[in-house]
C-alpha cells in the first residue's frame, strides 16, 4: 500500500475513532452506587460512591480514608499530590477504580467532590 | 530474612526479564498482579521482602525492555532517517547488539550515579519539588511546546500531540479495565509493528564483536542524565523519550551517546522514584505506588536496602540483557521478521481482549492508526506521549 493512501486512512480513522471514544466516554458516565451494593464483579471498573469520612491515615505516598454511607464502609486510596484537606465527618463523593486488597474492596480515587 | 530477600530478588529478576522481553507488558501489570496476591504472600513473608521483589523486577525491566525496542518495529529507513530511532538505525546497519550494549551500559551507570547522588537528592529534592510543584502544569506545557517547535513539520507535530491527548483523555475516561494497556501498546507497540510490515523490512545480518566504548560520549550522556533525570523524575507523564530529547539538547550527542542517555534515563528515573517516595512522599510510577501501599512507612534503612537490591538486580540484568541480545541478534535474521511481527500483534490483540474486553480492542485499533501517523508524516514518536501529557496538564491546570 502506498504511504500516501495509508496516511489518509490513518488520519481519517484516527480522527473519527478519537471522536467516537470521546462520545463513548461521555456515555459511560458512572452512576452513584450504594457502598453495600459494590461487588467483586465490578473489580477494576470505575464506580461512584458518596459517604461520610470516618477515619483518615497515610502511608509514604498515599492517603487512605474510610467512608461510610447508610449501607456499608469502604477504604478510599488517594495519591498524595497536595496536603489532604478532607477531615473526619466530611461528606464526600468519590469516583474511582474498584480494587481488592486483603480480600476487601477499596476504591482508588480519581475524582473527589466535597 | 536475608534468604527471603535473595529469593525475592531472584524472582523479581525473572519477572523483570519476562515483562521486559514481552512487547506490551509493563512492570505495572505484573506489580498489580503481585499486589492482588500480596494478602496470600504476606501470610509467609513481610511487606519489605515483597517490596524488594518489586524493586528488583522494576530495575530488571528497565534493562531488558531495550531488546524488543531495538529488535522489533524497525521501519524501512529509506528517505525518513530523521524519524527512525537510533536503536532501529543501528539494527538496520547490523549493529543491534551494539545498540543494546550501549543502552545497557547507560542503565548500569545510572544505578551507580543514582546511588552516588542519593545523599544530594535526599537533601535537595524536597526543596526542588516544593519550588516547582505549583508550576508542574506550566512546565509540562513549555516542554510539550518545545518538543513541537523543534520539529521541522510543526503543524503535524502539534496535531498529533493534541490528537493523542484527546484520545488519551477519552480512553482514560472510558469505564474499561486496564485502559493503559490498549492505550500505550497501540500507540507505541502495534503501530510500529504495522509500519515494519508495510515496509517489508529486511533485517541485515547482525554483527557481534567487541565494542569500543566511546568514553567521551559516555561522560557527556551521563552528565546530561544526571541533570535531566533528576528534574524529569519530579514531573509526572514525562518518559525517557522526552527526557532524552531535552538531555540531548543540553549536550550534543551522537547516536551512540543518545542510546546511552536513553538507557540511563529510564533506570535513573526508577532509582529516583525510590528516593522520591522516601524524601517527598510522592509515588511517580506503579511499582512505587504498590510499595507505598504495602509498607506503612519507608525508613532510611529500607531505602538503602532498595538501592542495594537495585544494584544487584542491575548487575545481573547486564549479563542477562547482553546474553539475550546475542540470541536475538542470531535469531532475528533466521526467523521470518514479518511473521514475527504478526505473531506479536496477535499476542497484543489477545491481551487487550482479555484485559480490557471489546472496548479495549476498539481502543487498540484506533490507537494503532494514531501511532502510525508520526512515521508516515516523518516526525518523532515522542509527540504520541500527548496521550498522557495532555490529561496530566489539564489535571494540574484546571
Amino acid at each position: 500500500m502506498q504511504d500516501r493512501n495509508l496516511f489518509k486512512i490513518s488520519l481519517i480513522m484516527s480522527t473519527i475513532g478519537t471522536f467516537l471514544i470521546l462520545l463513548l466516554s461521555e456515555y459511560s458516565e458512572v452512576e452513584l452506587t450504594n457502598i453495600g451494593d459494590l461487588n467483586k464483579n465490578q473489580l477494576e471498573m470505575k464506580v461512584k460512591v458518596s459517604g461520610t469520612v470516618i477515619s483518615a491515615r497515610e502511608t509514604p505516598g498515599l492517603y487512605i480514608l474510610s467512608i461510610r454511607d447508610s449501607t456499608a464502609t469502604i477504604p478510599i486510596v488517594i495519591f498524595k499530590e497536595d496536603p489532604l484537606s478532607i477531615g473526619r465527618n466530611a461528606q464526600i463523593e468519590v469516583t474511582g477504580k474498584l480494587t481488592e486488597y486483603k480480600n476487601e474492596l477499596e476504591i482508588i480515587a480519581e475524582i473527589i467532590r466535597i | 530474612m536475608i534468604v527471603e530477600i535473595i529469593i525475592a530478588v531472584l524472582v523479581g529478576i525473572i519477572g523483570g526479564v519476562f515483562s521486559g522481553l514481552t512487547p506490551g507488558i509493563h512492570t505495572n501489570l505484573l506489580v498489580t498482579l503481585l499486589f492482588s496476591a500480596s494478602p496470600f504472600l504476606l501470610t509467609f513473608t513481610t511487606p519489605l521482602v515483597i517490596s524488594t521483589l518489586i524493586v528488583s523486577m522494576a530495575i530488571t525491566h528497565t534493562f531488558l525492555n531495550v531488546l524488543p525496542a531495538v529488535y522489533l518495529g524497525a521501519p524501512d529507513s529509506e528517505g525518513k532517517i530523521l524519524s527512525v530511532l537510533p536503536g532501529h538505525r543501528m539494527l538496520l546497519q547490523g549493529k543491534g547488539y551494539e545498540a543494546v550494549t550501549l543502552t545497557v551500559l547507560g542503565s548500569f551507570l545510572a544505578i551507580i550515579i543514582g546511588i552516588l547522588l542519593t545523599p544530594l537528592l535526599l537533601k535537595f529534592l524536597p526543596g526542588l519539588y516544593s519550588s516547582i510543584k505549583n508550576y508542574i502544569g506550566y512546565l509540562l506545557v513549555i516542554i510539550s511546546i518545545y518538543m513541537v517547535l523543534r520539529e521541522r513539520k510543526k503543524f503535524w507535530a502539534f496535531f498529533i500531540f493534541i490528537l493523542a491527548g484527546i484520545f488519551g483523555l477519552g480512553v482514560l475516561n472510558l469505564n474499561i479495565k486496564e485502559p493503559l494497556f490498549p492505550l500505550l501498546s497501540s500507540l507505541f507497540g502495534v503501530a510500529g509493528l504495522l509500519i515494519s510490515l508495510k515496509d517489508n523490512v529486511k533485517i541485515p545480518k547482525q554483527i557481534i564483536e567487541k565494542i569500543t566504548i566511546p568514553k567521551k560520549e559516555v561522560a557527556k550522556a551521563m552528565s546530561s542524565a544526571g541533570i535531566v533525570g533528576t528534574f524529569v523524575s519530579l514531573m509526572p507523564g514525562l518518559g525517557p523519550a522526552q527526557a532524552a530529547i531535552i538531555g540531548s539538547q543540553l549536550i550534543k550527542l551522537t547516536d551512540k551517546g543518545f542510546l546511552i542517555l536513553v538507557g540511563s534515563l529510564e533506570t535513573l528515573g526508577m532509582i529516583t522514584s525510590f528516593i522520591a517516595i522516601f524524601s517527598i512522599q510522592k509515588a511517580r510510577n506503579g511499582a512505587v505506588v504498590v510499595i507505598s501501599r504495602l509498607m506503612e512507612t519507608i525508613t532510611q534503612k529500607d531505602l538503602i536496602l532498595f538501592l542495594i537490591v537495585a544494584f544487584i538486580a542491575g548487575l545481573i540484568a547486564v549479563f542477562l540483557s547482553l546474553s539475550f541480545a546475542k540470541i536475538f541478534s542470531s535469531l532475528i535474521t533466521k526467523v521470518n521478521y514479518q511473521k514475527l511481527c504478526i505473531a506479536i500483534i496477535i499476542l497484543i490483540v489477545g491481551m487487550a481482549l482479555w484485559l480490557s474486553s471489546y472496548l479495549g480492542l476498539f481502543v487498540l485499533i484506533i490507537g494503532s492508526f494514531i501511532g502510525m501517523l508520526p512515521s508516515l508524516v516523518g516526525i518523532g514518536k515522542n509527540h504520541l506521549m500527548g496521550c498522557l501529557l495532555l490529561p496530566i496538564i489539564l489535571f494540574f491546570l484546571l
